[in-house]
């Protein structure tokens, strides 16, 4: 993090943590992952009350060319939201949508130490722990799933939509995006997306929060089998919460395990587990929806970061690799199950 | 040309993991470095095949144009016209981005084909949308990746 950065937010947690003498930036870096936000773990330095304190926190900010406040208020929204109710996440401590503090919109969290977040494509990433960390995972999405979002501030700040209208809203709304982004012919997609409207799902029983990106890689673990955080609510939506399971076990993120649902527990116990904390019962054929469906706004995602990496706007090569390797694997993986489907 | 280019590339990414990755100090820089081995990698594994990959996916679009134009005709003339045509383009040059262009032209075509034949009932139509779909599978499972063995 250089000065023009540090200096201003250091000004900024100054009044936030009533800090006497101002705050010192430490140990501040910047973390790898999803290129689309920006994402600093640092510890502030400075003292209150006479005696002094040294905090971990995380800044996301958006990059230059998605200037969309509603983005971060969004997911600040979410964390307030599930943090509320027992999930673990980091605990929300501002937003500031005010950009001429830092530049953009951002938002601080408390930093959660002590875990890890490993990659979905590193084979056995969570072994000898696979077990512990599946059951976890899956319970953890299923309290997610079974929490109501009337009054929560995600409902407060995002269109809710009927229990009829939850797939359509997603599926215009990532048909859009491949619109917009596809730098080409896209025979795959369309085909996925015409199949979907034929069958839409039925309705949800009731409305839920949607993380929108619950999977291998957004969450820490502390490396013995536990879960410390549920990271990455940047995609939260009120919505069917089968779209949420039908994400965690797309097989793009099972780091090199397909047979396991998310790399981590047999597709049925992962599902049983979901159920009894969700207290929901999954109908197959919505799930088998669902999971098309999580294939297609995947495909869209890396159609979108190819377009990001090929004009310009962010040459992160991580947007290389989703836009390459990733819009590869959801392509194949649609195209074998619209195949299989007709009798190909 | 020997080493292979897709030989240099492997070994080049495999000294940017082994030898430059661990020497780079700001983690966010060392993970840029990862993407970009992983890149390479890919590269790699693509530069032999991509050009048989378009002519082959260029050749079974073709083919599929070909058998579904007198099916589309008694329909609509112009788009089975526009579909011999496309049937019987010759193949032009082999640089890669002009086959590049082709499969762009007859990809757009085929979406148009995919979606007109999902509308008509009766085993033709049915039989056009397995080719389609078959072909599909076939194009994308062709240009599957290994993954490198990210770390942790």
């Amino acid at each position: 993090m250089d000065d023009s950065l540090a200096a201003p937010l250091a000004r900024y947690l100054a009044d936030l943590l009533e800090a006497e003498g101002g705050v010192t930036i430490e140990s501040a870096r910047r973390i790898h992952g999803g290129a689309s936000r920006e994402t600093y773990a640092f510890d502030a330095v400075f003292l209150s009350g006479g005696a002094p304190h040294r905090r971990g926190l995380i800044l996301r900010r958006d990059p230059v060319d998605t200037l969309i406040d509603t983005e971060r208020a969004l997911e600040f929204a979410a964390y307030q939201s599930v943090g509320a109710a027992g999930i673990p996440v980091p605990r929300a401590v501002a937003l500031v949508t005010d950009p001429s503090v830092l530049g953009r919109p951002f938002f601080i969290m408390e930093r959660i130490d002590g875990g890890a977040a490993s990659s979905p494509f590193a084979k056995d990433a969570y072994a000898p722990h696979a077990e512990a960390i599946g059951r976890a995972f899956f319970a953890h999405l299923g309290r997610i799933a079974r929490l109501d979002p009337a009054g929560t501030p995600l409902a407060r700040i995002v269109d809710v939509p009927g229990l009829h209208t939850c797939w359509a809203r997603e599926l215009d709304h990532w048909e859009r995006v491949i619109d917009t982004d596809a730098l080409e012919p896209q025979p795959v997609a369309r085909a996925a997306i015409r199949a979907l409207r034929r069958r839409p799902p039925p309705p949800p029983s009731r409305l839920a929060i949607v993380h929108g990106d619950y999977r291998s890689g957004n969450f820490l673990h502390d490396g013995a089998g536990r879960i410390l955080g549920v990271l990455d609510w940047e995609m939260a939506h009120i919505g069917d919460p089968l779209e949420d399971l039908a994400w965690s076990m797309d097989p793009l993120w099972c780091n090199g395990r397909p047979d396991l649902a998310a790399g981590l527990l047999a597709r049925d116990q992962a599902i049983h587990l979901w159920e009894e904390e969700s207290g929901r019962t999954v109908d197959r054929d919505a799930l088998a929806w669902w999971e098309m469906f999580a294939h297609l706004k995947g495909l869209a995602i890396w159609i979108s970061a190819a377009r990001s990496f090929a004009d310009g706007k962010n040459v992160d090569p991580v947007l290389a690799f989703s836009g390459w390797y990733c819009q590869v694997e959801h392509n194949r993986l649609i195209a074998a199950r619209l195949a299989a489907e007709a009798g190909a | 040309m020997r080493p292979g280019v897709d030989h240099i590339l492997l070994l080049c990414a495999q000294r940017l993991l082994a030898e430059v990755a661990p020497h780079v100090g700001a983690p966010y820089a060392q993970g840029d470095v990862g993407a970009i081995a992983f890149l390479l990698m890919f590269a790699g594994q693509d530069i032999d095949r991509a050009g048989e990959n378009l002519a082959t996916d260029i050749r079974e679009m073709q083919a599929i144009f070909a058998s579904a134009a007198p099916f589309v005709a008694p329909r609509d003339r112009a788009f089975a016209d526009a579909l011999r045509a496309a049937a019987e383009e010759p193949q032009g040059s082999l640089r890669l981005s002009a086959l590049t262009g082709r499969k762009c032209d007859h990809d757009a075509r085929l979406i148009e084909l995919h979606a007109y034949v999902e509308t008509q009932d009766g085993p033709q139509a049915r039989a056009i949308e397995r080719a389609i779909l078959g072909h599909l599978r076939d194009s994308t499972a062709r240009r599957a990746l290994a993954m490198p063995q990210a770390s942790g």
